[in-house]
């Protein structure tokens, strides 16, 4: 019984496009993480900076300029892998569609919906049917959509000979606008011609009136050790494909293109013809012909650009076409489109590098670039002003557009062009080794020269600023630089910064007060129990009530009072006249039309009053069905945002739940739903450059929202909050013992990117190895920095077949270890390692100095590849190094090394085992160490593994080895006498395993081990000797298997609820993960109702979360729980929410909210 | 950082004990059954199953190679324990080994083998070089020098005790000349033994 959970959403944006969703504006659509769907806006606003290229001196720094700010509109995370994202156009759609392709061949068309603000499925297209019963079927298999520039049609190539092609209906065709789609054609390979085989890539043509369609194949496959026989092999094809009668004919053929030949990018009008990305060589095919892209202009040339696995991109209209390469580079390949063809590439140094890039598109004269190793970046490109002459427009007419009858003639400008950074989507991937420093997580991220670590927390720490003794107030407000307390009997007024209690104007003090606001023109509300005053900005009363009886309720907002007496609501506005006067209930929220100004008509639909004194009223407003027995605690109506833009959203609390909607429409859309103690009141705050909605209670939360983030919410501290307000720039707040605080945010944190605010430090190279040492508090970074590879043998001399004097060569890794503050990423020391030495592992353990004494002493252990050829380790080193502390002008430290040794294959695991020893994983052999004698240390046992181990965790003297062919294996380290047994292994020969980490439970004293596999599926096993199916304890057992659709690189041990033990891992689209055992309550609970939810409710894109879980995955007994279908709960109405929880009985509602709370507040 | 694990309970701990022999007494008795012949209680006895020889034993050379079929009645010692590996034989004869770093016996450097010099571990040896015993270098601990060492035994620095050292314990010098009178007794001895 095991929960799955996703502790923050991918970050990294993997697929995008560009496309009309409503006929204002052109919009964003991006795919984090292969599985989160979000849809951006852009946004003029204005900053101060300039273009970048060479013209720096013509516009200075201080330059301002209309940039162009990514604006979130919404999200979808989908129950899919999604590996391809188009768009196109329909005749009976006014707006662009968006295709998007899933794993095994499933094709989604979505329309978006402007009321409901979502995405609504137009059309489902699944081609997978019985191919994986089929022979030489490939799972792994990345679907490739191509899309008809004209939206004639699209092709999908779902295995490597496999095509379905989709026709649309075009407008003459009056007879079958009535359907949709064209019933799809299915082709193998050979249709298109007869030698076609293996399809490596495909593109439909621009510029032709029939679907044309590029295809790049391999006949005759080769690999390195063939190349001397089949070098030349790959076949380019020009097809021409008629739909209607399902033929094709073929047009041009080009063979024995170079083998690495493996893209196709084909050209818009502006340019014609088509480009044929290699491994570094750049081939243009136009009427025929067929030309390298170099200065050279020979056909088989090459670049010494490192092409492999590039973006690029043509921006519109215009001869210029961007490669971006997995090193960040960016290049500008402009052509001279007349007479006889100019080829030019240039390097544009001037912009920020966008690391291992994944995706490029052209929104208007904005480029979007997302990037696996890097933030993704939205660039502005203009053309540059030349020596005062004006850009060039060319206006070329081309027989071929004669023929083909193109839709539109284009004006092709010619030009230097110039790039500036607008906006970028900050990405915590890809997340590579992690460890944990308490609260806090440490994660390496970035590539390159962004790589550094990240520290992510799970909770907001308040910089406490100071506590004040004003007594015990019941409440407190902010009036500037003013704080008003309430107490028993009277109310106090202290001024900062002694915070001594004043008296100041008018202001009445003599009663207790239920609410104090500052609202426009720097006026003051002020309602007591026994009335309401006005006041200026010096607190002289402008005009005041009495009531007749004693108050007990007082809700301000910017224009409406309301204010609850025994049985008896009465509003008023800011001048003090009633406006309205009712019996009621609970008064539990008011807002009136200036707040909600863009949707005043809608918000009083149904209603005349300015407050809600029932749930009735409020639903009519919000559209939910009437549930009249449901509490409303609570409704509040404010901005959340930032500076740049903050939107009205209405907070609701209904029980234990937070609701946020925001206005759509004539309506309002549920976007934000979490649970919240039963004391929670929203308090709308203003701090610093964010408007946010913080939760008080016994679980204080801060929700905030910036203007390229949708909602987070953010756990605040570990004390209860009783009241909060704001006091300039600090937040002043009441703890449970009615002590006044004042803390500040730390404004160094990013707190609206991810669900857990975090900071990042950049070092400067990837880190590929991480650990912590408690002694120094103090990180260890394993740095590993690209450097161009001399191929060279063990004796130094190179290698036969080598050219030394190729000015392009491979790369290989330089290792380093450096030893860093996690406060503020300073850099103490950095010691270098030998040539081609490369880190892969380091932990910092704690050995026993002697056999005798228990004098135990901290040492560091670093585990390294030496790397002789390019991603090929042979020998490794076992280095221990001490840290010792430096004295001198400033403290310091340094790294003195203790030991090495020379090992037989690659030190891949280190871990540290119950008794002082360390355990690694070199090459088969899993050798453990103990402490000999003066800064020495010697094997004392070892264990043959049957492959190379993939990864290596310990707990106490239990040690799990996962290798990358046979799966799993359990063994057990002994002292006395020092030895290692074989406990048990995982029998399922089929585990690439990535990474593992064991999960143990506090009260059931179980012990199971988490494998993630390198195609991301999360299986548990569990050692268990008394199950009968574990073979006496020889056999681990498979207890759940999960498809998690991620690549998880590295997991650490942390405490979970109690004294469990939990891991966490890091992935590259910079998701943490984590599985958590569960209690049998919790787990039926949650069952029950996402089991429902999966055959009832409707997700986006249709897809069916339980059979994306299932992915690939073999049956198991016991399932596993997917926290966000449980979030999804939330989300629902209260009728679905009552309906599905009623098989759990009377309470089954309370216990879903339960385990749902005990979940979100446990971790 | 990984949370501490040292001493946490699982519900297999009693089956690692039965199955493995974890978590027992190192300390505790050798069984005397097992001595003689074999014990009844089998696994399940809480003694120690080891030969009264148990402890000079080298490591099985078979067992190195995963070959050894005798498993726990082997009287040599299944364990890593590179201190007591037996001793690589081509190393020995020809002070080479073809095999390293691949050979699982020990390469034991020929000039460890020489024994300590215990004048020197005091503090000095009158022989000084031409001492046919090893003299290990060890830097005198600055603690011990004035008066104290927090570490004691334990130090890894020199603890120089000085016992048993005198005016007359200096490096040996050429015998000096012998007095007249020492030399015209002995004549006499001599001569009187002749005559006798």
């Amino acid at each position: 019984m095991h929960l799955y959970r996703e502790l923050t959403s991918p970050t990294v944006v993997t697929h995008s496009v560009t496309c009309n969703l409503s006929s204002e504006e052109e919009s964003l659509v991006v795919v984090r993480g292969n599985s989160l769907l979000q849809v951006y806006n852009l946004k003029p606003v204005e900053k101060v900076g300039a273009h970048g290229g060479d013209n720096l001196s013509e516009l200075t720094l201080e330059t301002v300029r209309i940039a162009s700010k990514l604006v979130f509109v919404a999200e979808f995370p989908m129950d899919g892998y999604v590996v391809s994202l188009q768009k196109f156009r329909r005749s009976d759609y006014p707006n662009d569609l968006i295709v998007v392709v899933f794993k095994y061949a499933k094709m989604v068309v979505l329309a978006w919906d402007s009321k409901t603000m979502a995405f609504e499925p137009v059309s489902m297209h699944y081609y997978e049917g019985d191919l994986p019963k089929e022979h030489f079927f490939n799972p792994e298999f990345q679907c490739k959509l191509s899309v008809d520039s004209s939206y004639h049609s699209m092709s999908l190539l779902y295995q490597h000979d496999r095509l379905a092609m989709l026709a649309f209906p075009v407008l003459s065709d009056v007879d079958v606008l009535e359907i949709p789609f064209l019933p799809s054609v299915l082709l193998n390979a050979v249709d298109l011609d007869v030698f076609c085989t293996n399809i490596v890539d495909m593109a439909y043509r621009h510029g032709y009136a029939e679907p044309t369609l590029s295809v790049l194949f391999t006949p005759k496959r080769t690999w390195t050790g063939t190349l001397g026989l089949e070098k030349d092999n790959v076949t380019y094809i020009v097809v021409s494909v008629d739909m209607q009668r399902r033929r094709s004919t073929l047009l041009s053929k080009i063979s024995n293109l170079p083998y690495d030949i493996c893209q196709i990018v084909p050209l818009e009008e502006s340019i014609g013809g088509t480009l044929l990305l290699g491994a570094n060589s750049i081939v243009l095919v136009d009427s025929l012909q067929k030309t390298g892209v170099n200065e050279y202009s020979s056909f088989e040339s090459e670049l010494s650009i490192d092409l492999n696995q590039a973006q690029i991109c043509q921006l519109p209209n215009t001869s210029h076409v961007l490669i971006a390469t997995q090193a960040g580079v960016l290049y500008d390949l402009e052509f001279s489109v007349y007479g006889k063809k100019k080829f030019k590439i240039t390097e544009l140094t001037d912009i920020d590098k966008c690391f291992q890039p994944t995706t490029m598109s052209c929104i208007g004269s904005n480029l979007f670039i997302g990037c696996q190793g890097s933030n993704a970046k939205l660039f502005s490109w203009s053309y540059a002003q030349i020596n005062g002459t004006s850009v060039v427009v060319n206006d070329p007419v081309d027989e071929i557009d004669e023929i083909y009858h193109a839709l539109e003639t284009n004006n092709v400008k010619e030009g230097k062009i110039l790039f500036c950074l607008d906006d970028e989507l900050a990405s915590t991937g890809p997340m590579g080794a992690l460890t944990s420093l308490g609260d806090t997580l440490t994660v390496a991220t970035g590539y390159g020269t962004s790589g550094g670590f990240t520290n992510l927390f799970k909770t907001v720490w308040p910089i406490h600023r100071d506590r004040l003794s004003l007594g015990r107030p019941h409440n407190i407000w902010g009036l500037g630089s003013y704080l008003l307390a309430s107490f028993a009997t009277e109310s106090r007024l202290f001024r900062g910064p002694d915070f001594d209690p004043v008296t100041v104007g008018d202001f009445d003090l003599r009663n207790p007060t239920l609410e104090a606001q500052l609202v426009k023109d720097n006026r003051i509300v002020h309602v007591h129990t026994r009335g309401i005053a006005t006041y200026d900005a010096q607190f002289t009363k402008l005009a005041h009530i009495e009531f007749d009886s004693e108050a007990v309720i007082a809700i301000a907002s910017s224009d409406v009072i309301v204010v609850q007496f025994e049985g008896l609501i009465r509003a008023y506005n800011h001048s003090l006249t009633e406006v309205s006067a009712s019996q009621g209930q609970d008064a539990i929220g008011a807002f009136g039309t200036q707040m909600m100004s863009s949707q005043a008509g809608h918000v009083m639909i149904g209603s005349s009053d300015y407050y809600f004194g029932s749930f009735a009223r409020f639903v009519s407003i919000c559209n939910e069905p009437v549930l009249s027995d449901e509490p409303v605690t609570q409704v509040v109506a404010a901005k959340l945002g930032d500076n740049i833009l903050a939107n009205n959203v209405l907070a609701i609390i209904i029980g234990d739940v937070l609701s946020i909607y925001q206005p759509s429409g004539d309506s309002f859309v549920k976007v934000f739903a979490t649970t919240v103690g039963g004391d929670a009141v929203v308090v709308p705050l203003n701090i610093s450059n964010y408007q946010v909605l913080f939760v008080t209670g016994r679980h204080p939360h801060i929700l905030m929202k910036s203007t390229a983030s949708p909602i987070r919410c953010h756990p605040f501290g570990h004390r209860r909050v009783v009241s909060i307000t704001t006091l300039d720039t600090d937040i002043v707040y009441t703890d449970s013992k009615y002590r006044v605080n004042v803390v500040s945010l730390d404004e160094a944190l990013d707190y609206t990117t991810s669900e857990w605010p975090h900071q990042k430090f950049t070092l400067g190279e990837p880190i590929s190895a991480l650990a912590f040492d408690r002694n120094t508090n103090l990180l260890l970074a394993g740095c590993n920095t690209p450097v161009s590879r001399e191929a060279l043998l063990d004796n130094g001399q190179p290698m036969e077949g080598t050219k030394p004097d190729a000015s392009f060569k491979g790369n290989t890794f330089q290792g380093r270890l450096k030893l860093v503050s996690p406060d503020t990423g300073y850099v103490y020391t950095d010691f270098e390692f030998s040539d081609n030495e490369a880190v892969v592992s380091i932990e910092v353990v704690t050995l026993q100095m002697g056999e005798l004494a228990d004098l135990r002493e901290d040492f560091v252990v670093v585990g390294t590849a030496l790397l002789l050829n390019e991603d090929e380790a042979s020998n490794g080193y076992f280095h221990m190094f001490a840290i010792k502390e430096v004295h001198s002008d400033m403290k310091g430290y340094r790294l003195e090394k203790v030991s090495e040794e020379l090992v037989r294959g690659a030190v891949t695991g280190i871990c540290e085992i119950e008794g002082g020893g360390v355990v690694a994983g070199q090459g088969q052999k899993i050798m453990m160490r103990r402490y000999r004698d003066v800064y020495s240390i010697e094997p004392v046992a070892f264990y043959d593994a049957a492959i190379h181990i993939e990864d290596l965790k310990s707990l106490r003297n239990l040690i799990a080895v996962g290798d990358a062919i046979q799966g799993v294996s359990l063994l057990s380290a002994g002292v006395e006498p020092y030895r290692m047994d074989l406990l048990a292994r995982d029998h399922d020969f089929d585990t690439k395993v990535g990474c593992l980490e064991f999960i143990s439970s506090e009260d059931r004293n179980d012990l199971h081990i988490a494998i993630v596999d390198i195609n991301g599926r999360l299986r548990i096993d569990q050692f268990d000797p008394d199950t009968p199916s574990s073979m006496g304890g020889s056999h681990l057992v498979t207890q759940s298997e999960i498809f998690i659709g991620r690549r998880v690189n590295a997991m650490t041990l942390v405490y979970g609820e109690g004294k469990s033990l939990v891991p966490i891992g890091g992935s590259t689209d910079g998701v943490l993960v984590t599985v958590e055992p569960l209690n049998e309550m919790d787990f039926k609970a949650l069952y029950v109702v996402t089991e429902q939810m999966a055959d009832k409710e409707q997700s986006i894109a249709c897809l069916n979360p339980r059979d994306y879980r299932t992915l690939g995955c073999k049956p198991s007994p016991q399932a596993v729980i997917d926290f966000r279908a449980a979030q999804n709960f939330l989300m629902l109405t209260r009728d679905r929410q009552l309906h599905y929880s009623r098989k759990l009985g009377q309470h089954g509602l309370i216990q879903v909210f339960d385990a749902i709370t005990r979940q979100s507040f446990d971790f | 950082m990984r949370p501490a694990t040292d001493g946490r309970k699982f519900a297999f701990d009693p089956f690692l004990k039965e199955e493995y022999r974890y978590k027992l007494d190192p300390k505790r008795p050798i069984c005397r059954f097992y001595a003689i012949s074999s014990c009844p209680r089998g696994r399940y006895c809480p003694d120690r199953h080891a030969l009264p020889a148990y402890s000079n034993k080298v490591v099985c050379r078979h067992w190195l190679k995963g070959l050894c079929k005798k498993g726990d009645h082997c009287e040599f010692l299944h364990e890593y324990n590179i201190r007591k590996l037996p001793e690589c034989s081509t190393y020995v004869k020809t002070g080479s080994c073809p095999l390293i770093p691949d050979c699982p016996y020990a390469h034991v450097d020929p000039e460890s083998k020489v024994p300590l010099c215990t004048a020197y571990e005091r503090g000095f040896c009158r022989q000084g070089p031409t001492c046919q015993k090893r003299h290990l270098l060890r830097v005198m601990c600055p603690n011990y020098l004035t008066g104290f060492c927090p570490d004691g035994p334990l130090c890894q620095l020199g603890h120089p005790r000085f016992v048993q050292i005198d005016d007359t314990m200096r490096i040996a010098l050429d015998p000096a000349a012998k007095p007249q009178w020492q030399i015209e007794r002995e004549a006499q001895t001599s001569t009187v033994a002749t005559s006798l």
